[in-house]
């Protein structure tokens, strides 16, 4: 049971990651690597900053804060300097993990007897893992509520717009490029967000821990995608936590088969293949009736003609 | 005419490089529109008329010349600054709205063109009413359809609604760049007409590049002849009633040879 707990307090708060994934990958359309340098660089400023002294809550914000820096270099790169998106984001990427190792001082810190947003006396009274449950409900529903009343405002809509169709948003005075640099900064600063906030569960920080997260953030898009369907913009950032808890059992129930943790980013790779095939597969089988019927049709067509 | 023109292109030149071979594809043009023209423009393929459009947009900054707006030298302007006064619609119905967003969502974008963009709400529900109604000037349907992504509209649909949302904030210059090429016969005809309605009612000035000779004559006060990158013939309103088609087939005729 207690496993199936943690799987869903980890779920929770890497469905941050899914949600800043979101921003970029679905709104936006971005192929963002930035993602694999946010993710660990929240992580290395927040524990470094918990092992410095400082409050765990204002530790998780600067998370976000070195998260959305490495968004924003991103977008720079890719507005201004007019590198193609992808390479942007992989040239950030590889920049912040020589930041990472600056930042910790060396390649794994650990939070070993620290203080952190998990380790409050409240929870002492609850069973194992409830901690990340009611974290991760807590900033899911925070993140939720802010970025629900954004989309929804007249510069939210410019975001969507932007990611939609640029030339018309173009025409119709919006300024793209900034829509897009907001648009990197907010998902990648979420992104580390997620990040701090798996590391004080987790008990430390290490620079490798950027690797597969794109996987991991994607999965959690694409299942709730192929789980949910067809939804509005406020029901698919829902959809995305619930793929990435979905996500997290999943892994959870192919670990219990007795494959062990080196597996997993084969295992997350897979699920993720799977999920994107989905569609593609759905139609294979649809496109195979289709084909079934039309030579049924054919042959009832022949069979008249005879007559 | 002594009025101010409301857009003045002033020794306009677009020079492209095309291996290592420079062509002009305007050559020096001059124009003046004034406010209350609809000016249609016709000319062949490469003549032009879309780098025309692009260089009074700001899409494309001249290589020389400049180009004014109510006076204003806005040579310079981006695209998203000239937005404030000018709206275009394109031929190709997917570029004028956004797929995703519906009806009712494109329409709110538009009425706020060229204005500041912040974190206040966008009020979708409250301005309903008044979206409703600017959507059912169309008469075909548009209006039953507000909470309809427009990737799911026909293209009919999605030009007219392209055009109210052009118009809709009441723009200073409209542009219209081919935009009814794409639709069937009749479909067209009914934009075209809707179009020199809207035009007419709100006395809206408006360029319009159409293949259509029979539109380029019937409608507009003014009518311009682009040809190799030069406003070939420039006929008013009185020498525009007496051409014929035959005329017109005639010029391109030559042109091409």
């Amino acid at each position: 049971m207690s496993l199936v707990t943690s799987a869903i307090g980890q779920g929770l708060l890497y469905g941050i990651l899914g949600i800043g994934l979101f921003l970029s990958f679905r709104i936006l359309r971005f192929p963002d690597m930035t993602i694999e340098g946010s993710f660990p660089v929240g992580a290395a400023v927040c524990v470094t900053a918990i092992t410095n002294g400082i409050s765990p809550l204002i530790a998780t914000l600067l998370a976000f804060i070195a998260g959305g820096l490495a968004g924003l270099a991103t977008g720079l790169l890719y507005t201004k300097g007019k590198i193609p998106v992808l390479l942007a984001g992989i040239l950030v990427m590889t920049a912040i993990y020589s930041v990472n190792l600056r930042v910790m001082g060396k390649s794994n810190v650990s939070l070993l007897n620290a203080k952190t947003l998990f380790t409050s006396r409240l929870y002492d009274q609850l069973p194992p893992y409830f901690n990340s449950i009611i974290l991760g409900i807590l900033t899911v529903a925070l993140t939720f509520v802010l970025l629900t009343f954004f989309l929804k405002t007249d510069l939210g809509q410019a975001f969507i717009a932007t990611g939609d169709n640029e030339d018309m948003a173009r025409s119709l005075g919006i300024h793209t490029d900034t829509m897009k640099i907001i648009g990197l900064v907010v998902s990648n600063g979420f992104v580390g967000l997620s990040g701090g906030l798996i590391a004080q569960n987790d008990g430390y920080a290490d620079v490798n821990m950027g690797m597969g997260v794109i996987v991991i953030g994607l999965a959690a898009v694409v299942i709730g995608e192929v789980v949910y369907g067809d939804l509005t913009m406020t029901q698919r950032l829902l959809a995305v936590i619930f793929g990435s808890i979905i996500y997290r059992i999943v892994i959870l129930f192919v670990l219990q088969l007795g494959f062990n943790t080196n597996d997993l980013k084969l295992i997350s790779a897979i699920v993720l293949a799977l999920a994107l095939m989905s569609p593609a597969l759905k139609n294979k089988f649809q496109l195979q009736k289709l084909i079934q019927r039309g030579v049924a049709r054919h042959e009832q067509t022949a069979n008249v003609t005879t007559k | 005419m002594n009025k101010q023109p409301m857009l003045q292109l002033n020794n306009v030149t677009v020079t492209v490089n095309n291996g290592g071979q420079d062509i002009d594809i305007l050559k020096a043009i001059n124009l003046n529109i004034y406010p209350g023209d609809f000016v249609t423009i016709l000319g062949t393929n490469g003549a032009g008329k879309s780098t025309l459009f692009n260089v009074i947009s700001g899409h494309l900054t001249p290589t020389s010349g400049q180009i004014l707006l109510n006076g204003e030298d806005v040579t310079k302007f981006s695209e998203e600054k000239r937005a404030k006064y000018i709206s275009r619609v394109f031929q190709d119905p997917k570029l004028g709205t956004a797929p995703r967003m519906t009806v009712g969502e494109n329409l709110l974008l538009a009425q706020k063109r060229g204005q500041h963009r912040g974190l206040k709400l966008r009020k979708l529900k409250q301005q309903r009413q008044e979206l409703v109604k600017e959507l059912s000037l169309f008469e075909n349907g548009l209006e039953n359809r507000f909470e309809t992504p427009t990737g799911d509209l026909s293209g009919g649909q999605r030009q007219a609604l392209s055009l109210v949302m052009a118009v809709s904030s009441e723009p200073d210059l409209l542009l219209l760049d081919e935009h009814t090429a794409a639709l069937d016969p009749k479909t067209s005809a009914q934009l075209m007409t809707f179009t020199n309605q809207v035009i007419s009612e709100r006395q809206l000035t408006c360029l319009m590049i159409t293949h259509h000779l029979d539109d380029a004559l019937a409608y507009g006060n003014r009518l311009l002849v682009l040809n190799a990158g030069q406003i070939a013939e420039d006929y008013d309103q009185t020498t525009k009633a007496n051409l014929s088609k035959e005329d017109m087939l005639e010029f391109f005729d030559s042109a091409i040879a």
